[in-house]
């Protein structure tokens, strides 16, 4: 199988006043296409900045991080950009949804700064996402899993070929938590490779692959 | 869905600290509009008010210039007098071409208001050739010509018997004069000899209005005027010139105000946009993980600006066009002389000046925030509280 993700040696620090914060240290991570990996540890293990750093939200301190053949250390801000709007899908705890933005508008939002204009694709997630007859409802209006179907069909919407999800059902209860899980399933039956942090071990275990971190190191279950 | 219509959006998330916002850039284009068209049609009105005089210089009796030029071009009570003699021998100076003694002075009515009257003889009509006059032109003794504004008000036609408050003898109405458009619509024209009668003044002239026969040369006929005694001339240039004169300091105070008026409008919506983006921290974190760029955010954020302020230009310029009328009434109250005529008025190109300014200032207002929005890191936003 072909690494999507393939991180070697890589570390992740950060200076809080005269302290060193050690995130990450020389984590060394392969997935690969149509992998579903969870991600657990406990709080401040550095699950998030993993997630970050995979994402192309931040970038190493230290060690190489290669996104699907390409090396993203030295990358601009413009092309981390770039990467993200084409190739990764964000579902974050909190949904994010603009609550001015109808459930169709806030789907759409990526479409807008891609400059691309595939409005069918954002009915089609909609439909994905089970949606497809509340396009025109306003977050307000939504229940919380429902707001969560919509952050989702918002990552799906480019297309993307990674997921990922930091505490995707964190706001969730366990029936909207289950709803959320088999739509995880059924993308990654799709084809898409998806990482999920998580603190529920029995949601993890949902998932192929599990990885714990603890200070900064990954450990495989 | 574009970047305006989000921007816009966005916007209306906080209705009324956006509503406040442009309130107050409209209260800023506001000031600005009227102060820059009651500007132009003062000076615009003051030619015509001075145009419609008729007279290229008059001669008054020596005194404070200021007073003369208010009584000149408003009306009003003035306590030196020029005599008959003074206008035959201006009459008979070189240059001159027309000479036309005036008596003018006024009657209170209720409410501080005033009656002008105006006492003329018949050359007038020769210096003012525009006048129209409904009826007879000649103003026999007792007899008086309105306009045609004061004559519907006093609800009094061609024919019918007039009685001036303050003075113990009935009129008639010979002469209706049609509406001019000037100060001359304000005034009760009666002979010279009564109004000198009325008012114990007979011999007496308040000013004589002087036509020249070539303008190149009119310096001459001031330096013969002012050989009289006790005689000033004073020409529609210096009159200009001093009206100008006394409207610039107000005009520096106005200015001064507009200026930090608009000043405080863009500490407003530079407030409202910071405000917005500093509470938006996560939200703009995640429009940059789904891939929007530092560009894109700073180019919404700008939008936002830069619509708070145009609306506000907008209602500002509207508001000063559809209020100006109050604006100009408390002009009138406040201000020495205005001219007749509406004064603030639709102007595009004032509008498209005052358009303009308030989209600069949502420019400059709106940089700081949409650099800081666009600066900020997708991951620390996101994980901001």
């Amino acid at each position: 199988m072909k690494p999507l993700i393939l991180c070697e040696k890589m570390s992740k620090y950060y200076r809080r006043g005269s302290e060193v914060v050690r995130a990450l240290h020389e984590v060394d991570l392969r997935v690969d296409e149509g992998e579903f990996l969870s991600v657990v540890g406990p709080s401040g293990s550095g699950k998030t900045t993993l997630l970050n750093l995979i994402g192309c939200l931040d970038t190493p301190s230290s060690g190489s991080y290669v996104f699907d053949g390409k090396q993203t250390a030295g990358l601009t801000d413009r092309a981390l950009g770039h990467i993200r709007r084409q190739g990764i899908g964000f579902v974050f705890q909190q949904f994010f949804l603009l609550p001015t933005l109808t459930v169709r508008e806030n789907v759409e939002l990526p479409l807008m700064f891609g400059r691309e204009r595939a409005r069918s694709r954002v009915d089609e997630v909609l439909d994905m996402v089970g949606l497809g007859h509340r396009k025109r409802h306003l977050p307000r209006e939504l229940s919380g899993g429902e707001m969560q179907r919509v952050a989702i069909a918002r990552a799906l919407v480019n297309n993307p070929r990674l997921l990922l999800a930091d505490e995707p059902t964190g706001n969730l209860d366990s029936a909207n938590a289950d709803m959320v899980m088999a739509l995880f399933k059924q993308l990654n039956a799709g084809g898409i490779t998806l990482i999920m942090v998580t603190h529920n071990s029995e949601l993890a275990r949902q998932a192929g692959r599990t990885i714990t971190i603890r200070d900064g190191k990954i450990s495989e279950v | 869905m574009g970047f305006f219509s989000l921007a816009f959006k966005n916007l209306l998330r906080h209705r009324i600290r956006s509503l406040l916002t442009v309130l107050a850039i409209a209260a800023g284009i506001f000031m600005l509009y009227s102060f820059l068209s009651f500007n132009k049609g003062y000076q615009a009105g003051l030619r015509r008010e001075l145009g419609n005089m008729g007279a290229h210089m008059l001669a008054i009796a020596k005194g404070c210039p200021y007073e003369a030029t208010a009584m000149i071009v408003h009306g009003g009570t003035i306590t030196d007098y020029l005599t008959q003699e003074d206008l035959l021998r201006i009459r008979e100076m070189p240059g001159v071409a027309r000479a036309v003694g005036m008596f003018m002075n006024q009657k209170p009515l209720e409410h501080g208001k005033v009656t002008v009257i105006y006492g003329v003889d018949e050359e007038v009509f020769a210096l003012k050739p525009w006048w129209v006059v409904r009826g007879d032109r000649r103003l026999a003794e007792d007899s008086v010509i309105l306009p045609v504004d004061m004559a519907e008000r006093l609800d009094v036609t061609l024919g019918d018997a007039l009685t001036i408050p303050g003075i113990d003898r009935e009129f008639r109405v010979v002469g209706l004069l049609e509406r001019t458009g000037s100060q001359d619509d304000q005034f009760v024209y009666m002979s010279l000899s009564t109004a000198q009668q009325i008012f114990d003044a007979e011999d007496r002239l308040t000013s004589i209005a002087i036509q020249v026969e070539d303008l190149a040369r009119i310096q001459d006929v001031v330096r013969q005027v002012e050989s009289l005694p006790d005689v000033q001339a004073v020409t529609m240039t210096q009159v200009l010139g001093t009206v100008e004169t006394l409207m610039t300091q107000a005009q520096a105070m106005v200015t001064t105000i507009v200026v930090v008026a608009i000043f405080i409008s863009a500490i407003g919506v530079l407030n409202t946009i910071l405000m917005s983006v500093f509470e938006r921290t996560r939200e703009i974190g995640m429009m940059k993980a789904v891939g929007c760029s530092a560009a894109d955010i700073f180019a919404l954020v700008w939008i936002e600006s830069m619509l708070l302020s145009l609306a506000g230009g907008a209602l500002g310029v509207a508001g000063a066009i559809g209020g100006g009328r109050l604006l100009e009434g408390a002009a009138r109250a406040l201000l020495p002389f205005v001219p007749a005529g509406s004064l603030i008025g639709a102007d595009w190109r004032i509008a498209a000046v005052s358009i303009a300014l308030s989209i600069l200032l949502g420019i400059v207002a709106g940089a700081f925030p949409a650099y800081r929005a666009s600066v900020l890191s997708p991951m620390e936003a996101i994980r901001s509280e």
